[in-house]
C-alpha cells in the first residue's frame, strides 16, 4: 500500500515530498476507522486537517479536508428513486470519502468470478482500468459484464458473491485515480 | 478425430459461407464458420470487443464442433457434430438494464423456428426450449452483454441516471441439438432431445438457419415492445400455472408459477400466499403441489 505512514511517521524525518492524494484518502479513512475526531498531518509546509462530522450530519456537509493539497469532493448526485435509503445514505458516505460508487445496472445475481472455480475478476487493493470488467450481474440467463467506469482502486466489494443485487444497488467503491 | 458424420465434415451440415450469406439475414451479416472451435461464444466475444466494424449487429459465429462449448456459469455443454452452435454478436438500440430482454426473446424466436419445422417445443423460464414427453432440453440459449461506458464527467450531469450505461454489445449463443442422438451429448436419454429424434430424420441446414434466423430477427426487433414478446412467451412457455421448485441463492423455494414480471422475471405464488418476483435461480417442474 502505502510507503510510509504519514500520520503516525515523524513528521521531521518524513521526506519533502507532496502528500499524494491516496494518501488523503487513507486520512479520510482512518479517520473513519479509528473513531477519533480529527486527524492532522503536517509534512514540510503542507499541513492537513481531516475531521470527522457528525454522525447523522446532512450529506451535502461532507466530512471536511482542509488542505490546498485536498481533493474536490466529487459531489456525486443523489442516489435515484428506487435505491433504498441505506443505499443513499451508503454512497453520501462514499461520496464524502472521494470514493467512487459502482452501481447495478440490473436486478440479477452478482457473481465476482467468471465460473466457479476460477478467481475473481478484481480483489481490495487492486488498480483497476476504466473499462474492465468488476464482476457479472447474472438476470434471466444474461450474463452482465459490469465495466469500472473511472480508473482507480478497489477499496470495498460492497455485494456478497452469488447473491441478489437490485437496480442501482453499489456493488464497489472505487478510489478514483489521482 | 472419429471420421463418423462425413457429410458435417464442414460446420453444420456442411454450411458454407457463401450460402449462410445468400440468406440475406441482418442476423448474419458478417459469417464465420469453424469446423472445430473451443467455443463459438467466446470467438463471437472476441470479435466483438474488436468494434462495430469488425463486428457489426449480426455478426454470426458457427461451430461444427466445439471443444469447450460452456453453459452458463462455465458449465461444460456438450457439443458434438450434427449440433447447431452459434453465437451471434447483437448491438441492440436498447438501454444496458433491458439487456436481459434479449434471452427470452430469443427463446420464443427459437420457439417459433422449432413450431415451424414441427417440433412441438415449449419454453421453461426463462429460454430453455423443452419437448413432451418428460420436459427433454432440446435448445438452451445464453447471452453475456458487454456494457459501454460514457467519461465520467458526462455522467454526472445526468445525475443518477442509469441511462447513460449504453449496451455495447450481447452475444447471443444458443445450443441446438440438431442431426445427433441425444446419447451423443453425454446426457441420460431422458434429459435430452433432438431433431433427430423428434422428427425422425435430420433437417438440411438452411432448412433450420433460414426460419432459425428470421424468427430470431423478428423478435429481437421487438425488444423495445416487450410485452408483445411476454405474451408470446406466455403461448409458448410449458412453465406457468406449475408447480416448481426454485434454487436460488442457496436456498431452496417451493411454490406455484403464476406470471411474469414486465421485466420477464418469473412471479411465485408461495404456498403462504405471498409473492416473489425472480430473475434468477434453476428452475424445476415439480408433478405435484408443494
Amino acid at each position: 500500500m502505502n510507503n510510509g505512514n504519514p500520520v503516525n511517521g515523524d513528521p521531521g524525518g518524513a521526506p519533502e515530498r507532496p502528500l499524494p492524494l491516496e494518501d488523503v484518502g487513507r486520512l479520510v479513512e482512518l479517520v473513519q476507522e479509528s473513531g477519533v475526531g480529527e486527524i492532522r498531518v503536517r509534512q514540510g509546509d503542507l499541513e492537513i486537517t481531516v475531521r470527522a462530522r457528525e454522525e447523522a450530519a446532512a450529506p451535502q456537509q461532507p466530512r471536511q479536508v482542509e488542505t490546498q493539497a485536498a481533493p474536490e469532493p466529487p459531489g456525486e448526485p443523489a442516489s435515484a428513486e428506487n435505491a433504498s435509503a441505506e443505499n443513499a445514505s451508503a454512497e453520501a458516505a462514499a461520496a464524502a470519502n472521494g470514493l467512487h460508487e459502482v452501481r447495478s445496472p440490473v436486478v440479477g445475481t452478482f457473481y465476482r468470478a467468471p465460473a466457479p472455480g476460477e478467481s475473481d475478476y478484481v480483489d481490495v487493493g487492486d488498480t483497476v482500468r476504466e473499462g474492465q470488467t468488476l464482476c457479472i450481474v447474472e438476470a434471466m440467463k444474461l450474463m452482465n459484464e459490469i465495466p469500472a467506469d473511472i480508473s482507480g482502486e478497489v477499496v470495498e466489494v460492497l455485494a456478497e458473491n452469488a447473491k441478489g443485487v437490485q437496480y442501482d444497488q453499489p456493488l464497489f467503491h472505487l478510489r478514483p485515480e489521482a | 478425430m472419429p471420421v463418423a458424420n462425413l457429410e458435417y465434415g464442414l460446420t453444420f451440415g456442411g454450411l458454407d459461407r457463401e450460402t449462410v450469406e445468400s440468406l440475406g439475414s441482418p442476423l448474419a451479416r458478417v459469417v464465420e464458420l469453424h469446423d472445430e472451435v473451443a467455443s463459438t461464444q467466446e470467438v463471437a466475444r472476441g470479435l466483438a470487443r474488436r468494434g462495430r466494424e469488425r463486428a457489426p449487429h449480426g455478426t454470426l459465429v458457427v461451430g461444427g464442433v466445439q471443444t469447450g462449448g460452456r453453459g452458463r456459469l462455465g458449465r461444460a455443454w456438450g457439443s458434438p457434430r450434427g449440433g447447431l452452435w452459434m453465437s451471434i454478436v447483437l448491438r441492440p438500440e436498447i438501454r444496458a438494464e433491458e439487456a436481459s430482454r434479449v434471452t427470452p426473446s430469443a427463446a420464443v424466436g427459437v420457439g417459433k423456428a422449432l413450431w415451424e419445422l414441427g417440433v412441438e417445443a415449449r419454453i421453461k423460464w426463462p429460454n430453455d426450449l423443452l419437448v413432451e414427453p418428460g420436459g427433454r432440453k432440446v435448445c438452451g440459449i445464453l447471452a453475456e452483454s458487454s456494457i459501454e461506458n460514457v467519461p465520467v464527467a458526462s455522467k454526472r450531469a445526468v445525475s443518477g441516471d442509469l441511462g447513460d450505461r449504453r449496451l455495447d454489445f450481447v452475444v447471443l449463443g444458443i445450443g441446438l441439438n440438431a442431426n445427433l442422438d441425444p446419447g451423443d451429448l453425454g446426457l441420460p436419454e431422458h434429459e435430452a432431445a433432438s431433431l433427430r429424434s423428434e422428427l425422425g430424420r435430420d433437417v438440411e441446414p438452411l432448412e433450420l438457419l433460414g426460419p432459425l434466423l428470421s424468427r430470431l430477427d423478428a423478435e429481437l426487433r421487438r425488444l423495445t415492445d416487450f410485452e408483445a414478446v411476454l405474451d408470446d412467451w406466455r403461448a409458448l412457455n410449458c412453465t406457468l400455472g406449475r408447480p416448481v421448485k426454485v434454487q436460488r441463492f442457496g436456498e431452496t423455494l417451493e411454490g406455484r408459477a403464476v406470471d411474469l414480471s414486465p421485466e420477464g422475471g418469473l412471479v411465485l405464488a408461495l404456498p403462504g400466499g405471498e409473492r416473489v418476483e425472480l430473475y434468477e435461480g434453476e428452475v424445476e417442474h415439480l408433478r405435484r403441489e408443494p
